[in-house]
C-alpha cells in the first residue's frame, strides 16, 4: 500500500512541470491595423519569444473599419486589452476614459527616447495616454522618366529646397498627357496620395498661415472658413476641376500608389512609406522632391502616425505594459521599419540603421520632421473633424464649391464638438 | 383549403373533417396565444424593445461623459432646418426607393411570368436569376466595385472594345446612385422572383381554364386573372421591398461613402456616420425614427392599394 501511495506520488511529482507548462498563457486581445498579416505575425512572434508567458490574440481590421470597430467595442468592456491608436485620436479616447493613463509607468528619461513632438501628441490634458508606434512625413515623389521624355527638369532633391504650389501646378500641366490622343488622359500630372484625408490636405491651408481649428479645439468656424483656409482648398479644386491635372476618385492610398508605380502619373505628394514601397515596382526610377509650399507663405509638412495604448477597464494590465513596451520598443520599430517602411517614431533607430537613413530620400523626410512638421489639431473631437473635413475635401475635388462646402463643414463639426464643451 | 374554392365565384363545399379540426383549433384563442408568444417574445425584445430606446434617445443629447440631456425636439429641428446635408440624403434616399421598388417589383415579376412553364430549361434559368440572391450583399458591392472602377474595371474595357466611351461610373455624382440601382436590382430580382412564382403556383388551374371556355386570350387571362390573384403576393413583395430599399446601408457604405458629392448619401448611412463615428446618438436615432415613420407610412399605403378582396 505504502509503496503505492509513494509511486502515486511520484508520477504526480513527475508530471507537475507538464501541467505547470500547460497552464493557460495570458491571452491579450490586441486590435491593429489590417497590415499584411505575415509582417505583424513576425512581429508579434518576436514578443511570444521573448515573453513565453504572453499568448497574444491580434485582431487585424481594415483601416476604413478600425475606428468604428474600436467605437462599437470600446465603450462595452476590457477589450481589447491593447490597441492602435491614431496619434491625434489619443484626447478623444483619452476624454472619454477609455485609455489607461500611462505616466507612472515610464519616467520622463525613458519617454525622450521618442520624438517630443510624437509624446506631444500623446498627451492630453497633461497626461500621458499613448505611446509612438511610428511618425510619418511627406514630400513630393515624381517618376523621372517621365520627366526626362518630356524635357522637363527634375525638381530639386536637396533637403529644404522646395517648390512652391504654383511651380508644380505648372509642372503638372505640362506633364498631364493624353499619349494616344484617345479622349483619355494617360499619364496625370499629380496625384495627391490620400485624396481626401485632412492628414494631407491641412498642410496646404498651413501653408497659407491657416489653423484647423481654435486653440482649445473645440471650434472651427473661423479656422475651416478662413480666407487663407478657402484660398489653398480653391487651389485644391483647380487641381481635379480647372486645370484638371490629377484624377477624381482615386479611393485609397495603395490604389495612388499602384497610378504612381505604373507610371501613370507624373507626381505625387505621399507619405514616407513610399520610398520603401515603390521600391516593389519594377523599373520605376523615383525621385523625391521635398514637401511644396505657397509662395509668400511658410514651408509645413504633416506628421504623426500610430501611437498603442491600454483599454482603462483591462483586466491585464501588466502583461499589456509588457506588450506595449516591446512593440514601441528599439528592437520592434527595427523590425518594422525593415518590414513596411514606416518612419520610426524613436531617434535612436534612425542612428541604428545608418544604411536606411543616410538615403538621400530619407534625409529630406527628417530635415521635415525636424524643421517644418506641424502635429495635426488637437481635440477631443478629432474622429468627427476628420470625418466632416474629408467629406468636404471630398466633394471639393469632386467639384462643389469649396467656400461653401467649408461653412457647412464648420457648421456640422461644431455642432458636434458641443458635447466636449 | 378546398381547392373548388376560387376566386369570387364561390363554390360552398361541405366542411371536410380536417378543416372542423383546424377551425375549431384557431377558434380557441389560448391556443393561438401560446403559439403566438414565442414569436411575440422575440418581437418585443430584438425590435419593439430597441425601436422604443431609439425614439426615446432622439429627444436626447448625450455629452461625452455619457450623462443624458433631455432637449425635446431639437435634434429633429435641426435636422428639419439647419442641418446642411439632411434634405440632400432625403432627396437621395427617396429618388432611390422611388426608383428601385416599382422597377423590382416589376423586373421580378415579369421574370417570374417567363419562367413559370413546364420546358426542360426553365429550372437552368430560375437557377440563373435566384443565383445572386445567394451571394452576401457586401461581397456583391465589392465584385461590382471591381467592375465599374473606371480605369481598370470590366464594364470599361466592354464599352472600349464596342468602341464607345468608357464611362466614370461610381465616381460620377449622376451616375453612382443608378449604378446602386443596377446592383440591386441585379442582386434582388430573382429573390423576389421566387416569390412570385410561389403566388403563381397557387392559382387554381381551373380558372385559367373556365377562362379558356370563355375565349379568354393569353394576356387577358395575366391582365384579369393573374395579376388580380396575386394581389397578396404582390403586396408581401412591394412591403418588404420597400423597407429593404429604404435601409440600403452595405452598398453605400462599401463602394461609394456616400459620395461623390453626396450624391449616394443616403438617410442610414447618414445615421450610421452620426451613430459611430460622430458620436451623436441624438441626430442618428432622429433620422431613423423618421425614417421609420416614413416607410411605415408608406407600407400602409402599400397595404391599401394592393388589398385583396377575394378567397380561393
Amino acid at each position: 500500500m505504502k509503496n503505492r501511495v509513494i509511486a502515486f506520488l511520484l508520477i504526480i511529482a513527475a508530471l507537475l512541470p507538464v501541467v505547470v507548462a500547460a497552464a493557460p498563457a495570458t491571452t491579450l486581445e490586441v486590435v491593429w491595423m489590417a497590415w499584411p498579416k505575415d509582417m505583424v505575425d513576425k512581429l508579434i512572434a518576436g514578443f511570444e519569444k521573448q515573453n513565453p508567458g504572453i499568448k497574444v490574440d491580434v485582431q487585424l481590421v481594415p483601416f476604413t473599419q478600425l475606428f468604428q470597430t474600436l467605437e462599437v467595442r470600446l465603450p462595452t468592456g476590457g477589450t481589447p486589452d491593447v490597441y492602435l491608436v491614431d496619434g491625434p485620436l489619443t484626447p478623444s479616447y483619452a476624454a472619454r476614459g477609455f485609455l489607461l493613463p500611462l505616466d507612472q509607468y515610464f519616467t520622463p528619461a525613458e519617454l525622450r527616447a521618442w520624438f517630443p513632438s510624437s509624446i506631444d501628441t500623446s498627451r492630453y490634458q497633461g497626461k500621458l495616454y499613448s505611446i509612438p508606434y511610428a511618425t510619418s512625413s511627406a514630400g513630393l515623389y515624381f517618376n523621372k522618366a517621365i520627366f526626362k521624355k518630356y524635357g522637363v527638369p527634375f525638381p530639386s532633391e536637396k533637403p529644404g529646397d522646395r517648390l512652391t504650389w504654383e511651380e508644380v501646378a505648372q509642372i503638372a500641366r505640362k506633364l498631364t498627357i493624353d499619349e494616344n490622343k484617345d479622349g483619355q488622359i494617360d499619364v496625370w500630372g499629380l496625384l495627391i496620395e490620400q485624396i481626401d484625408r485632412p492628414y494631407q490636405l491641412l498642410p496646404l491651408a498651413q501653408s497659407k498661415g491657416a489653423e484647423g481649428i481654435s486653440p482649445d479645439g473645440l471650434k472651427t468656424e473661423g479656422y475651416i472658413t478662413s480666407k487663407p483656409f478657402v484660398e489653398a482648398t480653391e487651389f485644391y479644386w483647380k487641381l481635379f476641376n480647372e486645370w484638371k491635372v490629377s484624377p477624381q476618385g482615386i479611393p485609397d492610398a495603395a490604389k495612388s500608389r499602384e497610378y504612381f508605380g505604373n507610371g501613370k502619373a507624373a507626381m505625387m505628394l505621399g507619405a514616407e512609406w513610399n520610398i520603401a514601397r515603390l521600391a516593389a515596382f519594377k523599373g520605376l526610377d523615383f525621385g523625391l522632391s521635398p514637401h511644396p509650399y505657397f509662395a509668400g507663405g511658410k514651408a509645413v509638412t504633416p506628421t504623426g502616425s500610430w501611437h498603442v495604448g491600454i483599454n482603462a477597464k483591462t483586466t491585464k494590465k501588466d502583461a499589456a505594459l509588457t506588450f506595449l513596451r516591446y512593440i514601441t520598443g528599439r528592437e520592434a520599430a527595427i523590425e518594422w521599419h525593415k518590414l513596411f517602411g514606416h518612419a520610426p517614431a524613436r531617434p535612436d533607430v534612425y542612428d541604428a540603421m545608418p544604411q536606411v537613413f543616410n538615403n538621400p530620400m530619407w534625409q529630406i523626410l527628417l530635415e521635415e520632421m525636424k524643421k517644418t512638421a506641424v502635429a495635426r489639431p488637437v481635440t477631443p473631437g478629432f474622429l468627427e473633424y476628420e470625418l466632416m473635413l474629408r467629406e468636404t475635401f471630398n466633394s471639393i475635388h469632386y467639384g462643389a464649391n469649396p467656400e461653401e462646402e467649408l461653412k457647412n463643414a464648420a457648421k456640422r463639426i461644431d455642432r458636434e464638438l458641443r458635447k466636449y464643451r | 383549403m378546398d381547392a373548388r374554392r376560387v376566386g369570387r365565384a364561390r363554390v360552398d363545399a361541405p366542411p371536410g373533417p380536417a378543416r372542423v379540426w383546424s377551425e375549431s383549433m384557431f377558434r380557441d384563442s389560448r391556443a393561438a396565444f401560446w403559439f403566438i408568444l414565442p414569436a411575440l417574445v422575440f418581437l418585443c425584445l430584438f425590435k419593439i424593445w430597441p425601436i422604443a430606446v431609439s425614439l426615446g434617445e432622439s429627444f436626447m443629447q448625450t455629452s461625452i461623459s455619457g450623462r443624458k440631456s433631455f432637449v425635446g425636439l431639437e435634434n429633429y429641428a435641426y435636422l428639419l432646418h439647419d442641418d446642411p446635408v439632411f434634405w440632400g440624403s432625403v432627396r437621395v434616399t427617396l429618388l432611390y426607393s422611388l426608383v428601385i421598388n416599382p422597377l423590382a417589383v416589376a423586373v421580378s415579376l415579369a421574370l417570374a411570368l417567363l419562367l413559370n412553364r413546364r420546358k426542360w430549361y426553365v429550372g437552368f434559368f430560375r437557377t440563373l436569376c435566384f443565383l445572386p440572391s445567394a451571394i452576401s450583399l457586401s461581397v456583391v458591392a465589392v465584385i461590382w466595385g471591381v467592375m465599374l472602377d473606371p480605369h481598370f474595371g470590366l464594364a470599361n474595357s466592354l464599352l472600349r472594345m464596342l468602341g464607345l466611351q468608357p464611362q466614370p461610373f461610381l465616381t460620377s455624382s449622376g451616375q453612382a446612385l443608378w449604378c446602386l440601382m443596377a446592383m440591386s436590382l441585379w442582386r434582388s430580382a430573382g429573390y423576389w422572383m421566387m416569390f412570385f412564382l410561389a403566388g403563381l403556383q397557387g392559382i387554381p388551374q381551373e380558372v385559367y381554364e373556365a377562362a379558356e371556355i370563355d375565349g379568354a386570350s393569353g394576356l387577358t387571362r395575366t391582365f384579369r386573372i393573374t395579376l388580380p390573384l396575386l394581389a397578396r403576393t404582390m403586396s408581401f413583395v412591394l412591403v418588404s421591398n420597400t423597407a429593404f430599399n429604404f435601409l440600403t446601408f452595405a452598398p453605400v457604405f462599401i463602394l461609394t461613402k456616400g459620395g461623390p458629392m453626396r450624391s449616394t448619401n443616403m438617410l442610414m448611412y447618414e445615421s450610421y456616420k452620426s451613430a459611430f463615428v460622430n458620436i451623436d446618438l441624438g441626430r442618428a436615432t432622429a433620422i431613423s425614427s423618421m425614417l421609420l415613420v416614413v416607410i411605415l407610412v408608406i407600407s400602409i399605403i402599400e397595404l391599401r392599394l394592393t388589398r385583396a378582396s377575394f378567397q380561393y
